[in-house]
């Protein structure tokens, strides 16, 4: 089931009507209530699916509970550790197999030694494999670090690991934000549902308008770039970076504003990354839960080990904390060019960690108008950002690194493609406009209504079918 | 709660009268005529229908059916019978097959049975039913491989479509598929707009497949019955058969039933309606082309 769809309406209605109506007197059958409509949410894709959270819920329920019983720190590790493997094998084989596998027999073929007897999987991947396994690893991690108790209430840790707002493409939350909310009463509160509802509308509006009709243009001409001259490349290689972030930041916004109509506050996953001042901005603001998973649970961990162990191992430790995130959205080596392209731009931090340290915590800060040093920042940083979209989207790294090629040595522009729409570039102005606030507020002015309703509107007309989301292969 | 329930529900009713106003105010949605069942088998559509489908009119005739409806008792009389393809919505009548027809040779009168989704099956129904009325000296049958297959009930059923059952060699029951909720469809333009582009589609979980899925070996059986069953029950000699996307065994079993017969290979890019695979003008005035040709003139 996705949120764009009229299955999803009608979902969201009828659990939205037991959750506040029916079941609201208490709150272990309200649980129940998210538990069984999240399976229900996720089962609409392939009930076959459902075992394979059903197992992992229950192998790290089960640890979680062990791991304080423990009388030593070395046997708390190893259960760690069960959980890690555990849930890596799962991500592993459904993700990677395919992927290893080949890259091993093309490495042997490339050095003359033939592998025979080796095959492929017919593996179907199944939906947000990447976000749950990572969500339920953290909770075992932070057990074992005393940051969250273990809960002995299977129905509200199965309803973490699996609820539906966020289960196919996170946010990736961790157990003391997420699983303390469900074992706390909730109460309707008329400003939250107003902002839920505010927030649904905004991630359909970037999703259905801006995204699903910028996908055929930019598919047309990353599918045909050998052909295509230079200055077409680039407005592909900026469509679609836009139409990535307005797919994956529209359904992060719905799964966010979903949670709020329930009574939840999930992290937030983007805060208008494109207007980031440098590099190191655009990660503080792009898929925000992704990098605080890999910053807390990589990335710190191994440069307090290696602290004193100098450059080097600062620099292997910034290359698998970059490398790590381009393999996680998929077994490919476009995603690992992706990351260890990023991992560059990070090499000055090395030597001076406020090295993309900004005086104001975003752009025009205090003022209306961004000054002229922030617009080049803005633009430069967008620049970088584009060109590794192109690793993210093309077809292969060969196919990445010739569109690369042509965006830099042609220079011809053939008008057949159509500028950047009107609705276009709305959208970045109302991104401008509420730069400050990715939640968006109840209440921006008194007639607010009248452009949502606006938003609503173009939704409508623009909605066709059912675009899945692009983050639902990873 | 009510506060926030009933703020909704104001943004969501002035949100719907916005969007059935913008949808009739720039004409969004296509117009389509309404069904009527005769003699518990055949769909024809309710007479004094106008409308406008992809900015192409279209007039619903004195048959029931949208194209041309000539008679003629001199002998020129040309039936035409096929699917959406001849049926021609998309374009305005002056593009029909059988107007093509007539710049050709202005002495023939053409009628036209067409209507989408209609079945092999159908084709010989409707022909059954209007040969005395109209009293054709020529008869061209417009087949795709869909036709043969929908014509099956074994295969798939369809029970607004005239299908026969090669189990009991009988014609399975015909209904109007949903006729009143086409009706609230085609009146509340919103909902029918949001219809078409197939977000009102609800989808259960796939637990099983619903298709049946039949290979080579037994559609050849199939195909064989069918056509076992046309011959005991129409007559088919003076029928002629235009053929497109059809596989080779298929054409073969058409043959068995006429000699009269012609396939199209296939139709270049600029004879078809962009993301459509009908036929625009230029298609349509090949396939007259070649039924003039083929089948008119040799006789």
């Amino acid at each position: 089931m996705i949120f764009n769809s009229f299955e999803f309406l009608i979902f969201l209605s009828i659990v939205f009507i037991l959750y506040w109506f029916v079941l609201d007197k208490n709150l272990k059958i309200q649980n129940l209530l998210i538990l069984v409509s999240s399976y229900i949410f996720y089962g609409w894709w392939d009930y076959r699916f459902l075992s394979l959270i059903f197992i992992s819920t229950i192998v790290d329920f089960i640890i979680g509970l062990n791991i304080p019983k423990q009388d030593s720190e070395k046997k708390q590790k190893l259960l760690v550790w069960c959980s890690v493997l555990f849930n890596l094998s799962l991500l592993g084989f459904f993700k990677y197999y395919n992927f290893f596998v080949d890259s091993w027999i093309d490495l042997f073929n490339s050095i003359g030694y033939e592998i025979k007897g080796v095959k492929t999987l017919n593996i179907i991947l199944p939906v947000g494999i990447s976000f749950y396994t990572f969500q339920t690893m953290s909770y075992t991690i932070d057990i074992f670090r005393k940051k969250s108790g273990p809960t002995k209430d299977f129905i509200s840790f199965a309803s973490f690991v699996s609820f539906f707002p966020q289960l196919v493409a996170g946010p990736i939350e961790s157990a003391s934000n997420l699983l303390s909310q469900i074992q706390n009463k909730r109460e309707f509160k008329y400003k939250q549902g107003v902002q839920g509802f505010k927030l649904i509308l905004w991630g359909l509006f970037k999703k259905v308008v801006i995204a699903d009709q910028l996908s055929p243009i930019v598919d047309n001409i990353f599918d045909n770039n050998l052909d295509l001259g230079g200055g077409i490349l680039w407005l592909g290689a900026i469509y679609f970076t836009f139409q990535i972030y307005c797919d994956f930041s529209g359904y992060s916004d719905i799964a966010v504003g979903t949670a709020k109509l329930f009574g939840f506050e999930l992290m937030s996953n983007f805060k208008f990354p494109y207007f980031s001042r440098n590099i190191g901005e655009f990660w503080r603001r792009w898929h925000i839960s992704l990098t605080t998973w890999f910053t807390d649970y990589l990335y710190i961990p191994l440069k307090l080990k290696y602290r004193d162990k100098g450059y080097f191992f600062n620099f292997i430790i910034l290359k698998l904390y970059f490398l790590t995130i381009g393999l996680w959205h998929g077994s490919n080596w476009n995603y690992i060019m992706f990351g260890l392209y990023h991992s560059i731009f990070f090499i000055p931090t090395l030597f001076n960690p406020k090295f993309y340290k900004l005086k104001t915590p975003q752009i025009s800060f205090n003022t209306k108008f961004p000054s002229l040093k922030e617009i080049i920042q803005v633009v430069s940083t967008f620049f970088l950002v584009t060109i590794g979209f192109v690793f993210f989207r093309s077809e292969n790294l060969n196919n990445s690194f010739k569109y690369l090629k042509q965006m830099f040595t042609d220079f011809s522009f053939k008008s057949e493609f159509e500028w950047l729409n009107i609705y276009f570039l709305c959208f970045i102005m109302i991104e401008y406009l509420i730069r400050k606030n990715e939640r968006l507020k109840d209440e921006y002015f008194k007639y607010d209504w009248i452009l949502f309703s606006i938003l609503s509107l173009f939704v409508l007309l623009f909605l066709r079918g059912k675009q899945q989301f692009i983050y639902f292969q990873f | 709660m009510k506060k926030f329930l009933s703020k909704i529900l104001i943004f969501l009713v002035v949100n719907i009268i916005l969007f059935e106003l913008t949808v009739r105010l720039f004409n969004l949605t296509n117009d389509i005529p309404q069904r009527n069942l005769i003699d518990d088998r055949f769909q024809i559509y309710k007479k004094n229908q106008k409308g406008v489908f992809k900015n192409a009119k279209w007039e619903v005739n004195d048959f029931g059916f949208l194209g041309l409806s000539d008679i003629d008792y001199e002998g020129n009389q040309v039936l035409l019978i096929g699917d959406s393809y001849l049926e021609n919505m998309m374009n305005n009548i002056n593009c029909n097959v059988g107007n093509h027809m007539k710049l050709i040779d202005k002495k023939l009168k053409v009628f036209e049975i067409a209507r989408s989704g209609m079945t092999l099956i159908e084709y010989f129904e409707f022909y059954k039913k209007f040969k005395q009325t109209i009293n054709p000296t020529n008869t061209v049958f417009i087949v795709n491989s869909n036709d043969i297959y929908e014509s099956i009930s074994n295969i798939n059923r369809y029970p607004d479509r005239i299908q026969v059952n090669l189990n009991e060699n009988k014609i399975s029951k015909v209904d109007l598929k949903y006729p009143n909720l086409k009706k609230i469809l085609y009146n509340i333009k919103g909902l029918y707009y949001l219809y078409y582009n197939q977000f009102l589609n609800f989808n259960f979980p796939n637990l099983k497949s619903s298709k049946k899925i039949i290979n080579t070996a037994t559609n050849k059986e199939l195909i064989r019955k069918l056509i076992n069953y046309i011959r005991d029950n129409y007559s088919t000699e003076e029928i002629s058969f235009l053929c497109y996307n059809m596989k080779n065994y298929e054409i073969n079993s058409l043959k068995m039933l006429s000699e009269n017969i012609y396939h199209i290979e296939e139709f270049s890019k600029n004879e078809l309606i962009e993301d459509d695979r009908h036929w625009n003008c230029l298609g349509n005035q090949k396939v007259a082309e070649i039924i003039y040709n083929k089948f008119i003139i040799s006789k």
